[in-house]
């Protein structure tokens, strides 16, 4: 058997960023290769360069033997690829069974639309759609919608599919559902490449696991093995780049038997019919780092738009200093004193730097302080003032990342929750932000602090909880953590020992 | 297949009643029905862009009034019979339609819209100052060949009866699986095996050929057109409107929107200023309340009064 995809020194380039950095591997025929990496590692840019979405800044991508980098999306899709995305993309006013034959009629050369019709419910059958063939697509619940994505990339009968997170956002049953599908294929011989951020999903279905970080390959190996690897362990659980806490760090230990300034108790929560949190509780006592700590999909983001009231709880209550803030509009909770410096930065582009800070100085009590907040800020991130009168869409990353962390200070908060503020950043960059953060918390602030990376956040955080697919598995004292190898295991889902 | 006789018969139906019009001897209700049939012929045109393929196009206008100035050169410097000359209106406004696609197709969304109503613009201007034919002036039919009132009826009839047959007839198509798969999301249609130019370059074209052809026909019954009224921009206007209040991505829905502004303009007659006002009203309160229009609205009745909500949630103009 040869191999069906060749992915040779590819790289790829978006201005300064390296999306993908002279990778290599194949595929072999009927072999189903898995990928990992943390956010921002390129994985979706790998699938979007195979089919054709963007050309390659250079190396080749072989299908078949044939070089197909540069080529067409829809020469791509004849020649036999298949793919879906992560947020389906269905065709919305199409029904069900239309959305397929657009692939039976395009993708697979049958011209006829009856005989589309035809083969394209054959699929229905397989993939447990059967019942909504007449439904618009725009109407489907999500397991439904994720069904549909797979059926389609199945209806132009590709030799080679590849899976973005095809069981994200589904609960535990959904899963189990589209993974019987996937075993279906793989017992068939079809050859995939998946991306998947539930590692034991993940490896279930691979025969192989290939790890990326910063658009480069780290390592492959049989899922049993991938993460005894310790290239793959640092990753994630974050390498030795951050120094240990300072041990002066000058700030009060949180009194004995003092209240929390933030209580999340027996939290469910979720969108709809999915469900991402499960019983939920942690706590926040004042002048603390508390560090919350979880892979991708691990329920992270939905836990702060939870405690900041962004999204109706199911069950359970949030309480900020002992009074439940469950009445509280969002944008009122800025006014109770908890700032948010959401992941992905969302910086506003057309505004300068300063601009920028002073509307995160909106709330009444914060607007008395703007120009000594400033000052404060501008010591924080000297960068910020040499760039004060630049718009904040010509920032760097780095440079966006810390405006964002000045505009949450801006509104003089109690509480500041740092959602994922090293995401995509370069080491330097990260160790440059993690360095401010325990200053942050000595001039008062309290911090709760939602991190990928384990070990760099388990440097700075006084105490750190673990969540794993929406339930906290592990919590306690961050210095000790450091030292747990059980965190590994927490933090991965997996045993790490097994196999 | 049931539903697809049901349509046939219903157009056939349709067709066989307006023909009977210039029977009642009457030359405003021909006049009236005159119009009606030039606005479903290019409301359909329109449709299968701007309803089934998201090409948001407002530069129609421009294929109308190149399809009426083509016709009036092959009439006056080639003396054609009227019907070649209306065939040449459709054949030079779907050349044009090639020849700025190029162009058109690298904008996408909203600079579609308005690149096209730019290009229409320049052309309108463009044939204001061209004097070989005739600038401001316009052109002029020879009045010795020109038809009776009814055969230019007949005539644009046929072509409302026959756009809304070819839509009929692309739509549950291999062509028409491609072009609403492309409205609905171009990333995943191409992933799918579909060619975007070409599929694109394909709608626009046959969209460009009927609005043509309608404006060929409309200018060789009007005897003389000028340029600031045949490539004015409230043909588009007029039309898209016509789509959105019928149903924008349905077959019935030009027509239906054609005979709700055919009635409006006759029981507003007397309040020319009102009529525009409330007009405009309507097409708010409906693009709010019913995002596929009237006969969406319509079709999607049954399920809506089940209160389903799949029904509602497909109503969501927020999930087109």
């Amino acid at each position: 058997m040869g191999n069906i995809l060749e992915v040779d020194g590819l790289t790829k380039r978006f201005g300064a960023l390296v999306a993908i950095d002279d990778l290599s591997f194949s595929v072999a025929e009927g072999e189903v290769l898995g990928i990992m990496g943390p956010n921002g590692a390129g994985k979706s840019t790998l699938f979007n360069l195979i089919m054709g979405k963007h050309a390659p800044t250079s190396g080749d991508i072989r299908f078949a033997g044939k070089s197909i980098a540069g080529a067409k999306i829809s020469e791509i899709c004849r020649l036999g690829i298949g793919r879906t995305y992560q947020i389906p993309q269905p065709f919305r006013r199409m029904t069900v069974l239309e959305n397929l034959m657009v692939g039976k009629l395009y993708g697979h050369e049958s011209r006829h639309v009856r005989a589309a019709r035809e083969a394209a419910s054959e699929i229905l059958e397989t993939t447990g759609l059967a019942d909504k063939a007449d439904k618009e697509a725009g109407a489907l619940g999500l397991l439904d919608l994720k069904r549909l994505e797979l059926a389609r990339a199945l209806s132009t009968s590709p030799r080679l599919l590849l899976l973005d997170e095809i069981a994200g956002g589904l609960v535990e049953q959904e899963v189990d559902a589209l993974e019987a599908i996937i075993d279906g294929l793989r017992q068939r011989g079809q050859s995939m490449i998946v991306i998947e951020h539930v590692l034991r999903t993940l490896f279930g279905h691979s025969d192989r696991v290939l790890v990326l970080n910063f658009g480069a390959r780290v390592t492959d190996d049989v899922p049993e093995d991938i993460v005894k690897h310790q290239e793959v362990i640092d990753i994630y659980l974050g390498g030795t780049e951050i120094a240990p806490p300072d041990p002066d760090k000058a700030r009060p230990a949180p009194e004995a038997g003092a209240m929390p300034v933030l209580a999340a108790r027996g939290i469910d929560a979720g969108y709809g019919a999915f469900q991402a949190l499960f019983d939920v509780s942690l706590e926040v006592y004042p002048g603390e780092i508390v560090a919350l700590i979880g892979m991708n999909g691990a329920g992270k983001t939905t836990l702060t738009r939870a405690i900041t009231n962004q999204i109706p709880l199911m069950a359970g209550e949030v309480d900020w200093k002992g009074v439940s803030i469950a009445q509280v509009p969002t944008h009122k909770v800025v006014d109770l004193g908890i700032a948010q410096c959401l992941e992905g930065r969302k910086i506003f582009g057309q505004m300068t730097v300063e601009e920028n800070l002073e509307v995160g100085a909106l709330p009444h009590h914060a607007r008395p302080h703007r120009a000594e907040m400033l000052e404060e800020i501008y010591a924080l991130f000297p960068r910020l003032r040499e760039r004060r009168h630049q718009l904040g869409g010509t920032l760097s990353g780095g440079e966006q990342q810390m405006l964002a962390i000045g505009r949450a200070l801006m509104a003089k908060p109690e509480l500041v929750i740092f959602d994922e503020v090293s995401l995509g950043l370069a080491p330097r960059i990260i160790a440059q932000i993690y360095e401010a953060i325990p200053r942050i918390a000595a001039s008062g602030i309290t911090i709760l602090l939602i991190e990928q990376s384990a070990q760099r956040s388990l440097a700075v955080a006084d105490r750190a909880y673990i969540l794993e697919r929406g339930r906290i598995v592990m919590s306690g004292d961050a210095a000790e953590m450091r030292a747990d190898k059980a965190v590994q295991e927490a933090y991965f889902g997996v045993d790490a020992k097994a196999g | 297949m049931n539903r697809t006789y049901v349509g046939w018969g219903a157009l056939a139906l349709v067709a066989a009643a307006m023909l009977t019009v210039p029977a009642f001897n009457d030359r405003y209700m021909l006049f009236v029905a005159y119009f009606l049939a030039l606005n479903v012929a290019l409301a359909q045109s329109w449709n299968l862009v701007g309803g089934y393929s998201g090409l948001v196009s407002l530069g129609h206008a421009a294929f109308f009034g190149l399809g009426a100035y083509a016709a009036a050169v092959a009439v006056n410097f080639l003396s054609v019979p009227i019907a070649v000359s209306i065939l040449v209106g459709g054949l030079v406004a779907a050349a044009a339609a090639v020849a700025v696609s190029f162009l058109t197709f690298r904008f996408l969304g909203i600079y579609f819209a308005i690149g096209t109503l730019v290009l229409a613009e320049a052309l309108r201007l463009w044939m204001v100052n061209w004097e070989l034919l005739g600038g401001a002036q316009g052109m002029q039919f020879p009045i010795h060949a020109s038809l009776s009132v009814s055969t230019f009826y007949y005539i644009m009839l046929a072509l409302a009866v026959g756009a809304t047959a070819a839509v009929m007839l692309i739509v549950p198509s291999r062509l028409g699986f491609a072009l609403r798969a492309m409205r609905d999301n171009e990333e995943s249609a191409q992933n799918l095996g579909v060619n975007l130019f070409r599929t694109k370059l394909t709608a626009f074209v046959i969209s460009a050929f009927i609005a043509g052809l309608v404006g060929a026909a409309h200018a060789n019954r009007l005897g003389h057109i000028e340029p600031y009224s045949i490539f004015s921009a409230s043909w588009t206007i007029g039309i898209v409107n016509i789509v959105i209040i019928g149903g924008i991505g349905t077959i019935v829905g030009p027509v239906v929107g054609a005979v709700f502004v055919a009635l409006m303009s006759e029981y507003l007659a007397d309040y020319a200023s009102l009529h525009l006002v409330i007009e405009g009203l309507l097409l708010i309160l409906i693009i709010r309340f019913m995002p596929y229009g009237i006969w969406g609205f319509v079709q999607r009745l049954p399920r809506w009064i089940a209160g389903t909500s799949a029904g509602r949630r497909a109503t969501d103009p927020e999930k087109v």
